[in-house]
């Protein structure tokens, strides 16, 4: 394992897997009140450089094998909210959290999951695709070691 | 020259020999101008797929990944009758969006999504439609999260039903959206034949992001008109109207707005819209002002309001100031009629009501005149003027109503005008207190105003003034609740109060031995005063009163 740190992020990367701690710069185009925070991206694969936060541009070259998990902030406005009410960042996953519908984008054989929660103030979520049903066998062991490494701190850098 | 640079160079002959692929070998009017928007919008959009993968031109107006089985949700106007808006039974959970996006005219784009409300059974479908827009429907359960975040549903009950798009930021579309930013630049070709197409104008994009044709505005009818006063363009719909005018900005006048006033202010007569019709301070009604040019800058010309009891009514200018310095519909509530001339023409009425907590109607009213400026007149004084006939009876108000001394009653002063004259002399005072509203006019009215501001020392109006003649000598008296007050032409102003009054009463008062005041009560030592009368002379000492 190798650790991954930055933006107020950290996480023990397995061998084998790739992380990328984030955080997505103001655009040309951007409305004044943009908040952009920092995200965490771990694959079982290459992650390409241009990635969307929930996986777009990665996703869609996953292998059956394969796993993308996103932690993403979503600050302090959305902390504590009802939709963000569990406290702390899930550390287990089973079989059953994961749906060929629960994706972001709906792509054949591939399953996803995702749980919102609060963690240190912060509205964080977690997203998790598998590229298909054998990653549930292989990946979802591995995630479930993975999860209880990532920290995320008070202090994130303004959105 | 870039990369982009070089695919574009490289796929424009190749656009021009596919451009046949655009329909049939008959080309009238009407096709062809259809046939060269797609084209353009296709190239705008997807210039490369257009170009070299095998698709028609009205197929790249949806842009990428647009059928059924790409993994994507439809767009609601798509299956929505064209509104772009979120389908009844389905709530804003949450968005994203694209950068450089020619949709919004190279800036951001957003994509909302419209999650499915447990009551409904959704069922993940393709839709039936026949345009190019073939994504799914109610499939992915799955929320972006950043919208509406005290509604916490289980996902699998509340799919991802549909989705619209905007140019105008979530959290200002909706307040129940965080600014909490996320990117997906896969989307950023993704349309539909019933969004506006690339480099669209602001109008069409405010429009729109308003719901489009399938929303409260409806079909655009006619075209893009120019202002006839002021620098800019406005687009009428069926229900409303998008105006977008240099030096004020793009507003809509929706149709909650369009249906009461949409004759007036496509008039003109009003200017133009300086803001969204918003809900009111009060959170009761709905206004939006609208602005005229004046110089190089713009004036408030109306507000236009909607209340939910008293309907739909304007406060134009002049009665905007007033109206506005003393709280609009907080403080003094909604016009109940629009702003109109009085008769005559020296001025303007404004009637406006708001509701007490008991729902009791409680009127006021702006009265403006060209030549002494506008008022508020209000509460029991407002009664009393407008029950005496208003501004053919006391006449315009000279000030706002002013508070007596003390603060237990308040006073506002009238005036007749004709023509170009104000009828000072002859203006009216009416005085409200716990003990009635009256009305007092002439040396009277001048005399209490001026006793020790505003009746300090004689107290305020109990009756209506009596107005008598003493001998062959006319007065007016005014009982006070600490006195009373005398005028004629031997005085004009006397002031009675303690037992000198209480003497002069003995006495018979005006009509008495000593006939009408030729002084007001005058001071002599501390604890001595005395009046003097037309046939003697009353002396207040702490002993008592003499006559001599």
């Amino acid at each position: 394992m190798t650790i991954h740190q930055g933006l107020g992020i950290s996480v023990d990367v397995p061998r084998g897997w790739e992380a990328r701690i984030s955080q997505a710069a103001a655009q040309p185009g951007d409305h004044p009140g943009e908040s952009h925070y920092p995200y965490l991206h771990l694959a079982s694969f290459p992650l390409p450089p241009v990635r969307a936060h929930y996986g777009g541009g990665a996703v869609e070259s996953m292998r059956p094998d394969d796993a993308f998990v996103a932690v993403l902030d979503f600050g302090q406005d959305a902390a504590h909210s009802k939709l963000f009410q569990l406290k702390g960042l899930p550390t287990k996953l089973s079989r059953a959290q994961f749906s060929a519908r629960q994706l972001q984008r709906m792509l054949p054989g591939q399953l996803g999951s995702q749980q919102f929660c609060t963690v240190n103030g912060r509205g964080i979520v977690l997203y998790v695709v598998l590229g298909g049903a054998a990653a549930l066998r292989t990946k979802v062991p591995v995630i479930t070691t993975i999860l209880p490494t990532i920290s995320l701190s008070n202090e994130v850098p303004s959105p | 020259m870039t990369m982009v640079d070089t695919i574009a160079a490289a796929t424009k002959p190749l656009l021009e020999r596919l451009s046949s692929r655009l329909g049939g070998p008959v080309w009238n009017r009407r096709s062809f101008l259809v046939r060269t928007a797609l084209f353009g919008s296709a190239v705008a959009i997807a210039p490369k797929e257009f170009a070299l993968e095998p698709r028609t031109a009205y197929q790249s107006v949806c842009g990428l990944s647009a059928n059924c089985h790409d993994g994507y949700t439809g767009f609601c106007c798509t299956i929505n009758g064209g509104g772009n808006f979120c389908p009844t039974g389905t709530f804003i959970a949450g968005w994203w969006k694209a950068d450089r996006a020619s949709f919004c005219g190279g800036k951001a784009r957003y994509y909302i999504d419209c999650n499915g409300l447990p009551n409904t059974e959704w069922h993940c479908h393709c839709p039936s439609t026949s345009t190019c827009d073939k994504r799914h429907v109610s499939c992915v359960q799955f929320r972006y999260g950043n919208c509406h975040t005290e509604i916490a549903i289980d996902v699998k009950k509340s799919p991802v039903v549909c989705r619209l798009v905007t140019c105008t930021p979530p959290w200002q579309f909706d307040p129940a959206c965080t600014t909490a930013s996320f990117t997906d630049q896969e989307t950023v070709t993704h349309s539909a034949p019933c969004l506006p197409g690339p480099n669209a104008s602001e109008i069409t994009k405010k429009w729109s992001d308003l719901g489009g044709r399938g929303g409260e505005f409806g079909a655009p009818v006619g075209s893009v008109q120019a202002t006839p006063t002021a620098s800019g363009t406005w687009q009428r719909y069926a229900h409303g109207a998008v105006f977008d005018i240099k030096g004020l900005g793009l507003f809509a006048v929706r149709p909650k707005m369009w249906n009461p006033f949409g004759a007036t202010i496509a008039l003109g007569s009003w200017g133009y819209p300086s803001d969204d019709e918003h809900v009111s301070q009060d959170n009761i009604g709905w206004r939006q002002v609208f602005q005229s040019p004046r110089g190089a800058k713009f004036a408030p010309q109306a507000v236009a309001t909607v209340h939910p009891t008293f309907g739909s009514f304007a406060v134009l200018a002049p009665a905007i100031g007033p109206w506005s310095v003393a709280g609009a519909e907080s403080g003094l509530g909604y016009p109940i009629a629009t702003t109109a001339q009085t008769v005559g023409g020296y001025g303007t009425y404004t009637p406006l009501a708001r509701l007490s907590k008991t729902s009791q109607r409680l009127l006021s009213a702006v009265v403006t005149s060209n030549c002494l400026g506008g008022f508020v007149i209000r509460d029991a004084i407002f009664t009393a003027w407008n029950a005496a006939g208003g501004v053919a009876g006391y006449g315009y108000p000279l000030g706002n109503q002013v508070q007596t001394l003390g603060g237990v009653g308040a006073t506002q002063r009238f005036a007749l005008i004709a023509g170009s004259t104000v009828n000072f002399a002859n203006s009216t005072t009416l005085v409200t207190s716990t003990a009635g509203t009256y009305a007092i006019n002439g040396p009277l009215a001048i005399a209490w105003s001026s006793d020790q501001n505003l009746g300090g020392a004689i107290g305020l109006p109990t009756a209506t003034p009596v107005l008598g003649t003493a001998g062959s000598t006319p007065y007016g008296e005014l009982i006070c609740t600490k006195g009373r007050l005398y005028a004629s032409a031997l005085c004009s102003s006397s002031s009675l109060s303690g037992q000198l009054l209480a003497a002069y009463l003995l006495a018979g008062g005006p009509l008495g031995s000593l006939g009408l005041p030729l002084t007001t009560t005058v001071s002599d030592s501390p604890g001595v005063s005395h009046v003097s009368f037309e046939h003697g002379t009353l002396t207040a000492t702490p002993s008592g009163v003499t006559q001599s």
